[in-house]
């Protein structure tokens, strides 16, 4: 995580823990902007921050008190807000079973971000910051035969679409993995690399290429 | 393919080629905007709203709960309906090809549509919580498919049947977050208008919008119309899923703004109301003193009820006059409207009022309700005028 505030939409948000534990807690199912586009009471916070608790949002307990805090000053009624403005080519538009390829339009969230950055922010609510994932719940990703083969195509594959049902070393797993095919090329070559050479992973690295070729 | 004064003259009569705006240029690029990223909810930018009349497939907008699911085998694909039914059925979708096919000119509208808005006129009180929209989630398809009265009808619903209760197949991320269900009026599902669309603008239905099948209840709120739809269930109760119970409320009365709602006090958003937009000019059109021009828009109401009159002001609203009304290719469509004018220069705003056959007519605030629904005040659009 770096140490720097977040400037977006009118509000600042300092750098600290509890920008770090939102950040890892709320992007495993929804990006960061449906957070930074709210402006709620601090009693409106708490019951958004015990819902999304509730829905199974990691966001442990011991924090709760801190960010809520923290979303209140940071993100109040008062706090100015931009109306959203990123403007995209329209997704093409898909007829079959073949996965919608629209978010490759998306905006590149941070194009610059280190993989292990990318991985906290995407991933690590359900992975794990160390990729041991949560037994039963989420597959880990050290030592995972996908993430650590030779050929990282269904690596690849699993980024842009998602997977669910597939049993992975004999265990099952109740949640099912989203796309993450909103995010750019860059971003989804330096997740795949940083997981394949973290945790004692050491399997060949791919190229942004790579993944345009597997849209 | 328009030519290029085709696309001058649908974006507002700014003839000259030199005062083509810039977000006219983004509008020929078929252009949306990003509200959320992941999963996504994108909308359509206003001049993008209407270039037929209708919302072109591409642009139209893209609210999503879940996200579509990772993938469909259409093959495999089957509508369930059971619970109090005396047949229960699973269809395919040849099974839908095979029944009688409706096609229905509507406008579907997500229920937080213009809940931005809500936070700007009510602005030091908690604004609503959810996606951001501003005006696009919104737009105006001919959908195609079979009347779900006729498939509950194969079904026979039994006597004390009063709700159904259909779910997608898209899923959440994690067991604990509630799945995307929502709950209906039985009435409702055998309203002849309300059908499971296969069809969007005479394409099959895209991926994106809820291939290969979903549910279109005219003049109700998007969040009835559910994508992907996979499962129906006939029951004596309205369902108690989240969605139903708790996510899609509106107060039954309403309180001071800023201050949540409990549940019971609230109860589902259910028809649109009377709403338009102005989709020409844009906030970023330049328009040229002396030079005729023409404002362009769109209105719609809910629950079939009709649009009869639409009022334009350019002088922020001292004076309306009465627009030109387009015909009306259905109840549940939006109309068209335009109204010529001439500006002088320097800054104008420009409003537009719809009003509907049952007397209901745009506000100037929409009320603040805890959830941000279906907010439908008068729109400004603040342009300006350069010299000639």
């Amino acid at each position: 995580m770096r140490a720097t505030s977040l400037a977006v939409g009118g509000a600042t948000l300092p750098a600290g823990p509890e920008l770090a534990v939102l950040q890892s807690s709320c992007q495993a199912c929804h990006s960061f902007g449906l957070v930074t586009q709210q402006r709620l009471s601090a009693a409106t916070w708490k019951a958004e921050v015990d819902k999304m608790r509730r829905f199974g949002a990691p966001l442990p307990k011991a924090n709760e008190a801190a960010v809520v805090a923290y979303l209140a000053a940071h993100m109040g009624p008062r706090v100015p807000l931009a109306a959203p403005h990123t403007v995209v080519t329209a997704p093409p538009i898909t007829y079959n079973e073949a996965h919608p390829v629209a978010a490759a339009h998306a905006p590149s969230t941070d194009s610059s971000a280190a993989g292990s950055q990318l991985y906290t922010q995407n991933c690590a609510a359900c992975h794990g910051a160390a990729g041991a994932g949560a037994p039963g719940a989420f597959p880990p990703l050290a030592h995972d035969p996908v993430v650590t083969a030779a050929n990282p195509a269904d690596h690849i594959t699993i980024m842009l679409k998602g997977l669910h049902g597939k049993a992975i070393g004999g265990t099952s797993y109740s949640s099912q993995m989203p796309s993450f095919s909103q995010l750019s090329d860059n971003e989804i070559a330096a997740i795949i690399d940083h997981e394949r050479t973290s945790w004692g992973n050491n399997a060949p690295i791919v190229t942004p290429d790579q993944v345009k070729r597997a849209r | 393919m328009r030519t290029r004064l085709q696309f001058l003259t649908a974006l507002g009569g700014t003839a000259a080629a030199g005062a083509l705006p810039s977000r006219a240029l983004a509008a020929a690029a078929n252009t949306m905007i990003v509200v959320n990223s992941r999963p996504y909810d994108y909308e359509t930018p206003l001049e993008e709203l209407a270039p037929t009349g209708y919302t072109a497939t591409r642009t139209f907008f893209i609210r999503s709960h879940m996200g579509p699911p990772a993938s469909i085998d259409v093959r495999s694909w089957r509508l369930v309906v059971d619970g109090l039914v005396a047949h229960p059925l699973s269809l395919g979708l040849d099974d839908l090809r095979k029944m009688e096919k409706v096609e229905i000119p509507a406008v579907l509208q997500c229920s937080g549509n213009g809940r931005y808005f809500f936070g700007e006129a009510f602005a030091t009180v908690s604004h609503p919580a959810g996606a951001q929209w501003t005006y696009g989630g919104v737009g105006n398809a001919r959908w195609g498919g079979v009347r779900v009265r006729d498939v509950l009808a194969r079904a026979g619903v039994r006597p004390g049947a009063r709700f159904a209760t259909n779910s997608g197949l898209d899923n959440p991320l994690f067991p604990t977050t509630p799945k995307f269900v929502r709950g209906i009026e039985v009435e409702k599902l055998l309203d002849p208008d309300t059908i499971l669309a296969y069809e969007m603008n005479g394409d099959p239905l895209p991926y994106e919008h809820g291939y290969p099948a979903r549910l279109l209840v005219p003049g109700w709120a998007g969040d009835h119309c559910v994508k992907w739809i996979a499962h129906m269930t006939i029951a004596q109760t309205l369902t108690t899923d989240f969605w139903t119970a708790v996510g899609y409320r509106y107060p039954n009365r309403l309180g001071p703004p800023g201050k949540g709602v409990a549940p019971q006090d609230e109860h589902p958003v259910t028809a649109l109301n009377v709403k338009s937009l102005i989709t020409a000019p844009v906030a970023t059109t330049r328009l040229r003193a002396g030079t005729p021009s023409t404002v362009r828009g769109v209105a719609w109401s809910g629950d079939g009820a009709q649009v009869t009159r639409v009022e334009v002001s350019v002088d922020a609203g001292r004076t309306w006059r009465d627009a030109e009304l387009g015909t009306s290719p259905g109840r549940y469509s939006w109309r068209t409207f335009t109204h010529r004018w001439t500006p002088a220069a320097g800054t104008v705003s420009v409003l537009a009022r719809a009003h509907d056959d049952r007397g209901a007519v745009q506000p100037k605030v929409s009320p603040w309700n805890p959830g941000g629904y279906l907010w439908n005040a008068i729109q400004r659009v603040d342009v300006e005028v350069t010299r000639s």
